[in-house]
């Protein structure tokens, strides 16, 4: 059998933007949000996303993360053009593959902690209780799993929901102002707990985030700004 | 798949019954009452259908049984002239006859002590019976009459009646009546005047010789009855096939009579025509008002996916398919549809027995000329009906589902402007 060689540098990639664009329409009016915006994200990369609130941070992501559709250009996840396919297709990445978490936990309030976190993975057809007390364990939550969500604090209902995004091992996390409700040193427990997803299990990261001090913890800082993704210089 | 994961049924499982414990406090729960409002509203709309198809039914049986049994399950219209011909046509019978009878018709007139009316009478005479000799005695000529019928000319059991049979005899009969009968459908019982052939034949044999010597009446044949164990008259398809099989028995043989068979339901048509087109009627109207009650349950689905809209949103956002959402509206509104229809089936058969024992279960006689209303629970009907209230229900939830599983989740989770 013959196996076709893979270009080294493309295995190194897992996400690959290119010239996005979204308009938003309404009231006559046309707000061009994405206009062009290309991202590469490497396996293993651990990224921040800043930019001033209304540039288009959560659109872009919703797009890269599949709850939202682009109007052009294309997106390659793992090699494979993502941002055409069906609705079935589309649910299925979101549940396997991209891990997302909001600014707010959304947790399920009439289930457990360790419920939520095996919900997902339920879905998949690979319930497993082991590994879902692994990563509560890993936010540091193993005395609260049979908590409801209403019996936890904002922090650790939004690590609960980080335990859940990750439950099915997925290979790109996208998190919207995870830490957007939180305090200083709430919000830097959290980072704290990306760092180390990244780092134990691999995970490709893309945060957005307006605050600057935590995006220092990443490893590569970006900036979406007229709605084109550039380097952040620190300004 | 992911909608037969078993968290997602628990899940389902703890939104239906809420446990209070699992509910954040002061968690609205419209949905819990929502549901029962709809249960209920489709199981008596399911109940309603099953106890009116009831009634219907049994008033339908009722009915057939006695014009079944009053005209004979099969009539065979030949025209014949010894007993002992007919005996030979007999021998052709397929299996499952009980009984034959043979008859002839003429319009007469009956006259009692409150008044006359013309009716077509009947000659019934037992075709096992030998063809009757001239007798020298002249008992009467007995007579059996239709309850109504005799209230009508005035007359009871034991009396007498004035028979007059224009075109078969030139005078006057004095008829004793042998006994009144009620076979429970009007149009049947005030028209029913039966002669016994035998005693009329030994009347005429002394009374009128050429009358005796000939057949009298236009319409002459065979009256036919199965034994209910082989053939249920009232299965109008084992009937048919009886009528078919006697059919070709009789092709090739040397009878030479022209010969047609009716069935019990060809010979009132018209009355079981309009008891199938009211029967149809009511079943679709009803039917109509059960799949408003299935939409309730639907409704009630719509209430729950209101209240639990954010979380709904964010399974899809997880990943839950729109194909697997749509099984579990789907198969939420099955289990409800099923379960209330069951339900409805039970009150409807619980309702026609109370019914039947209350008073309200007794008719006027003379009004429907049957004393308690007959109920008859067919189980494939009612199983159709059970059928039908969980389709309803369940294409209703499909529906919904379908076109809840395109909401828009960034707006439900407040992430849209
Ligand atoms: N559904 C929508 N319809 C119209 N305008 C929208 C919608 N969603 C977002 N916007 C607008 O698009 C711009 C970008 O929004 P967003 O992506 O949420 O920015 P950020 O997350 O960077 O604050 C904002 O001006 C916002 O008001
Ligand atoms: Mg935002």
């Amino acid at each position: 059998m013959e196996v076709e060689p893979t270009p080294p540098l493309a295995a190194e990639i897992l996400l690959d933007a290119r010239g996005l664009h979204k308009t938003y329409r309404g009231g006559g009016e046309e707000l061009r949000v994405l206009r062009g915006a290309d991202l590469q994200l490497r396996k293993g990369d651990f990224v921040a996303l800043l930019g001033n609130s209304g540039s288009g941070k959560s659109t872009f992501l919703q797009c890269l993360g599949l709850l939202d559709h682009v109007e052009e250009g294309e997106i390659l996840f793992g090699g494979r053009e993502i941002s055409r396919l069906g609705e079935g297709d589309r649910a299925d990445l979101r549940l396997r593959s991209i891990g997302f978490v909001f600014q707010f936990h959304h947790l399920i309030p009439e289930l457990t902690a360790l419920e939520n976190v095996l919900l997902p993975s339920s879905l998949a057809g690979r319930r497993d209780k082991a590994w879902a007390l692994e990563l509560l364990r890993l936010v540091g939550l193993e005395d609260k799993v049979a908590r409801y969500p209403w019996q936890l604090s904002g922090g650790e209902s939004q690590r609960v929901a980080i335990a859940r995004a990750l439950v099915n091992r997925p290979t790109l996390l996208l998190t919207d102002e995870a830490t957007g409700n939180l305090d200083r040193p709430r919000a830097q427990e959290i980072v704290d707990i990306f760092a180390k997803i990244n780092q134990n299990f691999g995970t490709t990261i893309l945060s957005v985030t307006h605050d600057e001090g935590l995006a220092l913890k990443y490893g590569r800082r970006l900036r979406l700004k007229d709605g084109i993704v550039g380097e952040w210089t620190g300004d | 798949m992911g909608a037969f994961s078993r968290d997602w049924w628990r899940l389902s499982w703890v939104w239906l019954v809420d446990p209070a414990h699992r509910s954040p406090p002061g968690r609205q729960v419209l949905f819990r009452s929502s549901i029962r409002v709809a249960a209920l509203s489709l199981m008596l709309g399911v109940g309603a259908l099953s106890l009116t198809l009831s009634i219907f039914s049994g008033f339908y049986r009722t009915w057939s049984q006695g014009v079944a049994d009053a005209l004979g399950h099969v009539v065979i219209d030949t025209d014949w002239r010894t007993r002992a011909e007919l005996r030979d046509l007999v021998t052709h019978f397929p299996r499952g006859v009980q009984r034959v009878e043979t008859f002839w018709n003429s319009q007469g007139l009956l006259v009692g002590k409150d008044g006359g009316r013309g009716v077509l009478i009947e000659g019934r005479g037992e075709l096992a019976a030998a063809d009757a000799a001239p007798s020298e005695s002249t008992p009467d000529v007995q007579l059996k009459l239709g309850a109504p019928l005799a209230e009508y000319l005035g007359v009871e059991a034991g009396g007498t009646v004035r028979l007059l049979l224009p075109g078969v005899i030139e005078r006057a009969v004095e008829a004793r009546i042998s006994d009144l009968v009620r076979y429970g459908m009007y149009d049947v019982d005030s028209r029913y005047a039966l002669v016994d052939d035998a005693s009329f034949a030994a009347w005429a044999s002394v009374h009128d010789p050429e009358v005796f010597a000939r057949r009298p009446g236009d319409a002459r044949g065979l009256r036919v009855f199965f034994d209910p164990a082989v053939i249920d008259p009232l299965d109008v398809e084992k009937v048919e096939a009886w009528r078919t099989g006697f059919r070709a028995a009789i092709q090739d043989t040397e009878w030479s009579f022209e010969t047609t068979t009716r069935t019990w339901r060809e010979q009132r048509k018209n009355a079981f025509g309009g008891m199938d087109l009211d029967r149809q009627l009511l079943t679709i109207v009803i039917g109509l008002l059960t799949i408003v009650a299935a939409f309730n349950v639907v409704a009630s689905l719509v209430v729950l996916f209101t209240e639990r809209d954010r979380e709904m949103a964010t399974l899809v956002g997880l990943g839950l398919s729109r194909g697997a959402f749509t099984l579990w509206t789907g198969t939420l509104g099955l289990i409800m549809g099923f379960f209330s229809s069951l339900a409805g089936i039970f009150v409807g058969w619980g309702l026609g027995r109370l019914l039947q024992m209350s008073p309200l279960g007794a008719l006027p006689a003379k009004v429907y000329n049957v004393e308690r209303l007959p109920l008859a629970f067919v189980w494939t009907e009612q199983l159709s009906i059970l059928g039908f209230g969980t389709l309803c229900a369940w294409l209703a939830a499909v529906i919904l589902g379908w076109s809840l599983a395109r909401m828009d989740i960034l707006r439900v989770l407040g992430h849209r402007g």
